[in-house]
């Protein structure tokens, strides 16, 4: 199914369920620094194994870097 | 968080120690600064200063010609009633004083206030003692909604209100609000307190109230006399430092009542000098810069004239302190010996003389959009 | 010397430090261990899905109270949506807010910092305002709650030490809580005069992260630091401006 992933289109196998599937199978380590917004929408850290994501979602996954 | 916990958290005692140990070199180390704190405060008010008061003069000046310009605003009181359920020591008004008591109807507050607009004034004060039968919020509200349409500013000086009644009367038309402490020390306040006002907390946390309401001006001070008043003063100091801090959108005044006889013969602890007066006054422009500073008609002219441009700000004149007492002058005792006792046009005349233009007029109320308008 | 307490966390270190600019994460590591800083902010972007970011790995949440800025964000619903993220990215609550639709400059917009900061405060944010040295807005935004305030001292990454010192001066003599000065301090001696006036602490991040040796330049600003801290206790002897006055003000009073 496709998935607009932090702006880009990417096509993920059905095999991808919830939210914490698809963090994996983007190889993004460190759950516990990352937040998530599928469709504007906050996803809490503890509910990323339990929430489904769907087709078409816009997802937006962001998570920290240098600034001042 | 309010001043309460500050003031009960200073030891006067220490205060106390600051100043009177305070030493000429101490006062050399804080006259070299370029600008002053409250922590200045005890050394710049400390007997040990005295001798440099010429200079503390100068440097009170040059502060007030900056933030002030050559200006001295102009008010009078209006006194609404003398009727009081408190017994203080030191005032006329003490319910245990035989003195004719009188309330003036709105008719009369507002003839009296005519006799004021037509002498110039703008800004009036109105005073009374403590009797919320006599002198209702109510009374007053309608007093400043009819005022308030003439005068500029309309503030009172009467007994400490909670803040919806301040609420209220902001919407009536009331633009300031004055309430001194009368002391700091809370044994000595309570020697000389009984009734109501007897509350010190209560009244200390007044302009709390007042600036959460949102009063324009907010008037506060100590009567110089009842306890240390170099001590007092600094408690003055502390608070509108805290109040000013909290309270940024008003403009605070700090007036100097210094002691005079009364009826009821109550004698001060310490008389305060012309001298150590002027002092305060230096002091507190230095180190409170946007703060005005009040003189009235209880100092005498040549103490007035002297003081005004240098650190004073504000005077009234042509006061009456007993109700009625623009109509029919000789009606009733007063609350205090006014001293200065020449017309606002001579007092007027004097700034002039002295290069200092008289302000009957520093605000509008159409400058403020509301349901007034 | 007023501790340093904000939001009712004390901290020793009166020495923010940025994460940004750094030329490595080892330098950065490093960098932050040597200026003894205890909070650090970071800013929060998209994930990078074509491999992972280092950086993070480099800053120790253990350690150091790690501060998410808002920055990128052009007004306040946006500045809101980042904070939430962060919150969500990190479970902390400590947020920098910074609202700067001028990418040039990076100035920071008043109105939307205000409204933002507003919004925030009521979600339980522990909110720090980046904003411009106006003494007004600073008493506009610990009026809404926020928990300190940060006006610059010249404008980002700029290097050119204080220009705001008027303004700075007026909010450290009305502010109830604490002032760190943030944005544009390029040396130490800068550091330690923002202190010496009276800010509580500085937040520095371009001096550090783009010196050549920035784990050393780390170490000055924290030398310059204390050692402000160190002279404002030692009790310094006061400057000497004062003319002496000559005509009597005073002879009414004999």
């Amino acid at each position: 199914m496709n998935l607009n992933i932090n702006g880009q289109i990417k096509e993920f196998s059905e095999e991808i369920i919830t939210l914490e599937d698809l963090l994996l199978n983007l190889n993004i380590k460190k759950l516990d620094r990352v937040a998530v917004e599928i469709n504007r929408k906050i996803i809490e850290q503890s509910s990323f194994n339990e929430t489904v994501v769907h087709l078409d979602d816009c997802i937006e996954i962001v998570s920290f870097v240098g600034g001042g | 968080m309010t001043f309460l916990d500050e003031i009960n958290k200073i030891d006067l005692k220490r205060i106390k120690a600051k100043i009177y140990d305070a030493e000429e070199a101490d006062v050399e180390r804080v006259l070299e600064k370029d600008t002053f704190s409250i922590n200045d405060f005890p050394v710049l008010i400390s007997p040990a200063a005295s001798g440099y008061i010429e200079k503390m003069a100068a440097l009170s000046k040059k502060i007030t010609l900056l933030r002030f310009g050559k200006t001295v605003k102009l008010y009078a009181p209006v006194y609404i009633s003398n009727e009081c359920v408190n017994a203080c020591s030191y005032c006329g008004f003490n319910i245990n004083n035989q003195i004719e008591r009188v309330t003036l109807t709105l008719e009369e507050v507002l003839s009296e206030a005519d006799v004021l607009y037509n002498l110039g004034f703008r800004h009036i004060l109105l005073v009374s003692g403590e009797e919320k039968n006599k002198v209702p919020v109510k009374f007053i509200a309608e007093i400043a909604e009819i005022l308030s349409r003439k005068f500029a500013a309309v503030s009172i000086e009467v007994y400490p209100m909670d803040t919806a009644d301040y609420d209220f009367l902001l919407k009536s038309g009331v633009t300031g609000i004055a309430v001194y402490q009368e002391t700091y020390n809370r044994e000595i306040y309570k020697n000389l307190h009984k009734g109501p006002k007897a509350d010190f907390d209560y009244r200390l946390k007044t302009p709390e109230r007042a600036g959460k309401a949102g009063f324009r001006e907010i008037g506060l001070g100590a009567l110089l006399g009842l306890s240390d008043f170099r001590v007092d003063m600094t408690c003055v100091a502390m608070h509108a430092v805290w109040l000013m801090k909290k309270y940024w959108r008003s403009q605070f005044s700090i007036s100097f009542p210094r002691f005079r006889n009364a009826v009821g013969n109550f004698k001060p602890e310490v008389t305060v000098s012309d001298r150590a007066l002027a002092q305060l006054v230096f002091a507190l422009r230095m180190i409170i810069p946007d703060a005005d500073l009040v003189l009235s008609t209880r100092e005498a002219p040549e103490f007035r004239d002297g003081m005004a441009g240098i650190g004073i700000t504000r005077m009234s004149a042509g006061s009456k302190t007993n109700p009625g007492g623009y109509l029919h002058p000789e009606s009733s005792l007063e609350q205090f010996e006014v001293a200065d006792k020449r017309l606002p046009s001579e007092v007027a005349e004097m700034l002039v003389k002295r290069d200092l233009e008289p302000v009957w007029k520093d605000f509008d109320p159409s400058f403020i959009f509301n349901e007034k308008i | 010397m007023k501790p340093l307490v904000i939001a009712g966390r004390q901290f020793k270190s009166r020495l923010f430090v940025g994460t940004g600019k750094y030329s490595s994460p080892e330098s950065l590591a490093a960098s932050l261990d040597e200026s003894g800083t205890e909070v650090v902010t970071v800013a929060l972007r998209r994930v990078d899905l074509s491999g992972s970011d280092p950086t993070l790995d480099a800053i120790d949440f253990d350690k150091y109270l790690v501060v998410p800025n808002t920055s990128g964000a052009k007004d306040a619903e946006e500045a809101v949506r980042l904070a939430r993220l962060a919150r969500a990215a990190s479970g902390l609550d400590w947020l920098k807010l910074e609202v700067t639709p001028d990418p040039v400059y990076l100035l920071p917009d008043p109105y939307e910092t205000l409204k933002a900061a507003e919004t925030l405060v009521k979600e339980g944010f522990t909110v720090l305002p980046y904003i411009h040295a106006d003494p007004v807005l600073c008493k506009r935004l610990e009026d809404v709650g926020c928990a300190a305030v940060m006006p610059l001292a010249a404008p980002i990454g700029s290097a050119r030490g204080i220009r705001t010192e008027e303004f700075l001066n007026i909010i450290i003599d009305q502010s109830n809580v604490p002032v760190v000065v943030d944005a544009g301090l390029g040396m130490p001696s800068h550091a330690a005069k923002a202190i010496e006036i009276g800010a509580d602490a500085v937040l520095v991040n371009t001096a550090i992260a783009a010196a050549k040796d920035s784990v050393l330049m780390a170490k000055a600003f924290k030398l310059a630091v204390e050692a402000a801290e160190a002279a404002l206790m030692s009790g310094p002897v006061e400057e000497n401006t004062q003319a002496s006055a000559s005509s009597p003000l005073t002879g009414f009073l004999e």
